[in-house]
């Protein structure tokens, strides 16, 4: 008998999510009042279940089930379209600094030397963006967004001061042009 | 079956409809605008047609429906073509789509041919993309036909074969790809059902009642996972150095010279970009092969043959007209671009299937013609403004980053005024850069949100034909063939593991 150990992954925690929202949904759907309501949920719920169970229990189904759940199938031997990157180990790819950024005033730091890695920031810096929208409004809130993220990755003052006032610009033009309540949040 | 002759007065008084419709100042202005944009959009490496197109996708709302649709398209072709430039250049293909396109563009720019380089790709794809309109159009016949033929359980198994065949084309495991899907069709429960006044998942928000948004799905999908994922690469898109010498007429002339081959790459991308989840990534490379097996020179590919630029250029832009098919024939996209044009249908009230072959035509006929145009565009633009490309390529991912992620939450904001949309891109966003990591099919979760209404409303309209009984989905013979493609497809690679693991032991 092989021995669970589980060695949890961001992975891991996908599948997790997907399947208590799945599994939410799917015991949720049983208290709909019409069954014609609740058919399509139930199926597409026990459908995404039955895959992430397949996931997340891969390395202990027999071998043909394993293979067929673990290895990629590409029939065509190329990727699906518009969807992966660009091959990743390309001569361009670039992790020194741009001369361009030199020129303005750009120095990026090297990764250990920050707190975050840039993934982490952007993802933090992207949901401060988000809130600060809905509590002082998102036409205040978006030159901060862009001035404080191109000051982490020090761009220089030149670009910070011209990202700000083009995002700026941006939403002001969304609020012209629709009508997107830009304007205020929720405490202003 | 709708008559031939009927077929051909309906045919012709569309054609005509469209003409109308496209020689309009504003709609040539908007396709002007989309190829321009879709070029720089497909030069940026990290950026590409679905994420370019999506962020645009709110600003449309202002525009009509046909005008929205012909500058969505025009972003997609053009694209197609700007995705060369940085391959070419400094060998980063700017889209998945001009991959093959650095094997031998990149050695022709560094031998001092980037113009010729930079040209050919230009004619190559506005050479393909006009004679792959063009065979759209002698096609839409048979179209016709099929499309008017099909009822509600057969827009219920198409939907379920293009997801399924969506999640073996695409990347990582068919397993994989179907969980992303079915979560998509399950995220597209939430909000009143379709057929009774129930409400599902709302949790007692107003702002839940017409279910998530699409386009904010879209965003939160391809923009901001592709944000954070772009995010983890520090600096610009490249600090390659490079001479833009050569001749640009002398790229022109190859590709003229090569009227053989840039059709038969045109045709083979627009075969491929008709089969869900195959698009211009997977003919670009067919294309390329099929170059190398029918030259006469072979061993010069690599090095910096025109022939290699030729094909894979031909090759995505003939993909263009040909992931239209089920598109707008279905409601089937073929890919992420596709999927964000569906999700502007829809936006703007036009729905794929019957309407756009028969009352909205020329509509349909208005969208093919636009990229008739773009293709012209694409070439014009290609050799005059070749000089000028290569600045898009210095642009430093640090500055898209922040100024996509504002064009993301606000055009989230903007489609329905509505915060709920906000915190659905936010959600999706993460998810999707997971996804992106663990190599889950984003593809597959879009197409299963773009779906997903139209799959379940064919599916209980379908049940309320046949009072509740599935046999309705096996009676007609194209049902039958529909649900055992679907089957092949679902069990092929479980039976292909089998034998593998049977001949391994």
């Amino acid at each position: 008998m092989r021995l669970l150990r589980w060695e949890l992954t961001s992975e891991h925690g996908l599948l997790l999510t997907l399947f208590v929202i799945s599994a939410y949904m799917l015991v949720e759907s049983f208290s709909f009042g019409s069954r014609t309501a609740a058919l399509f949920p139930q199926l597409t719920a026990v459908a995404t279940l039955l895959c992430v169970l397949l996931l997340l229990l891969q390395n202990y189904l027999p071998e043909p089930l394993r293979l067929a759940v673990a290895e990629p199938v590409d029939i065509f031997g190329g990727t699906s379209d518009e969807e992966r990157d660009p091959p990743a180990e390309q001569p361009g790819d670039r992790t020194q600094p741009d001369p361009d950024t030199a020129t303005s005033g750009g120095d990026p730091a090297p990764a250990a030397a920050r707190p975050l890695d840039e993934t982490s920031f952007t993802l933090l810096a992207i949901v401060a963006y988000v809130g600060g929208s809905y509590l002082i409004g998102m036409l205040w809130a978006t030159p901060l967004f862009v001035a404080g993220y191109a000051a982490w990755f020090r761009l220089g003052v030149v670009r910070i001061v011209g990202l700000s006032v083009l995002s700026f610009v941006i939403v002001l033009f969304f609020l012209i042009l629709l009508n997107t309540p830009v304007l205020r949040g929720v405490l202003t | 079956m709708i008559s031939s002759v009927a077929v051909i007065g309906l045919i012709s008084e569309a054609l005509l409809e469209a003409i109308g419709l496209i020689a309009r100042p504003e709609t040539l202005m908007w396709i002007v605008v989309g190829i321009c944009l879709g070029i720089v959009v497909g030069a940026l490496p990290g950026l590409g047609p679905p994420l370019g197109m999506a962020i645009l996708l709110p600003l449309t709302l202002p525009l009509s429906g046909t005008d929205a649709i012909i500058f969505l398209v025009s972003i997609y072709s053009g694209s197609m073509y700007g995705g060369s430039i940085a391959a070419i250049l400094v060998n980063v293909p700017g889209t998945p789509a001009s991959a093959a396109t650095t094997f031998d563009g990149y050695p022709l720019s560094k031998s001092g041919r980037a113009m010729d380089a930079l040209t050919m790709s230009a004619s190559a794809s506005a050479f393909a993309g006009l004679f792959t309109v063009v065979l759209l159009i002698l096609l839409s016949p048979v179209l016709i036909g099929v499309v008017l033929s099909f009822g509600s359980p057969e827009y219920f198994l198409v939907a379920i074969l293009g997801l399924s065949m969506i999640t073996i084309v695409s990347q990582g495991s068919i397993v994989k790809g179907f969980a992303a899907g079915a979560f998509g069709l399950l995220l597209t429960t939430i909000g009143i059902a379709p057929m009774t006044p129930e409400l599902r998942y709302t949790f007692g928000q107003t702002a839940l009642y017409d279910g998530l948004s699409f386009i904010a799905v879209m965003l939160g999908l391809f923009a901001i996972a592709e944000m954070l994922n772009l995010a983890a690469k520090p600096g610009g898109i490249t600090d390659t150095e490079f001479e833009l010498s050569g001749n640009m007429f002398s790229g022109v002339r190859s590709t003229l010279s090569r009227p053989v081959l840039v059709f038969k790459s045109g045709f083979l991308g627009m075969a491929i970009g008709a089969i869900p989840g195959s698009g211009a990534a997977v003919s670009n490379f067919v294309a390329y092969a099929e170059a190398i097996r029918s030259s006469a020179t072979p061993e010069l590919f690599g090095e910096g043959n025109a022939e290699g630029v030729i094909a894979a250029e031909a090759s995505n832009n003939g993909t263009v007209g040909g992931s239209l098919i089920p598109t707008l024939s279905f409601g089937i996209p073929g890919s992420g671009s596709t999927a964000v044009l569906l999700g502007g249908l829809l936006m703007h009230g036009l729905r794929p299937g019957p309407d756009l072959f028969s009352s909205q035509l020329a509509i349909t006929y208005s969208i093919f013609l636009a990229l008739l145009i773009g293709n012209l565009l694409i070439l014009g633009l290609g050799v005059v403004f070749v000089v000028r490309l290569s600045y898009i390529t210095r642009v430093d991912t640090n500055v898209i980053i922040p100024i996509i992620v504002v064009f993301s939450v606000v055009g989230g904001l903007a489609v329905r005024n509505n915060w709920a949309d906000v915190a659905t891109l936010l959600v999706l966003g993460v998810i999707g850069y997971y996804m992106y990591k663990h190599d889950y099919s984003i593809i597959a979760l879009v197409l299963g949100v773009v779906l997903g209404p139209i799959a379940e409303e064919n599916f209980h309209r379908s049940l309320a034909l046949s009072d509740g009984s599935f046999l309705i989905f096996v009676t007609r013979p194209i049902s039958i063939l529909l649900v055992v493609l679907t089957l092949a497809v679902l069990l092929g690679p479980l039976v292909k593991a089998y034998r593998t693991s049977g001949s391994s032991a």
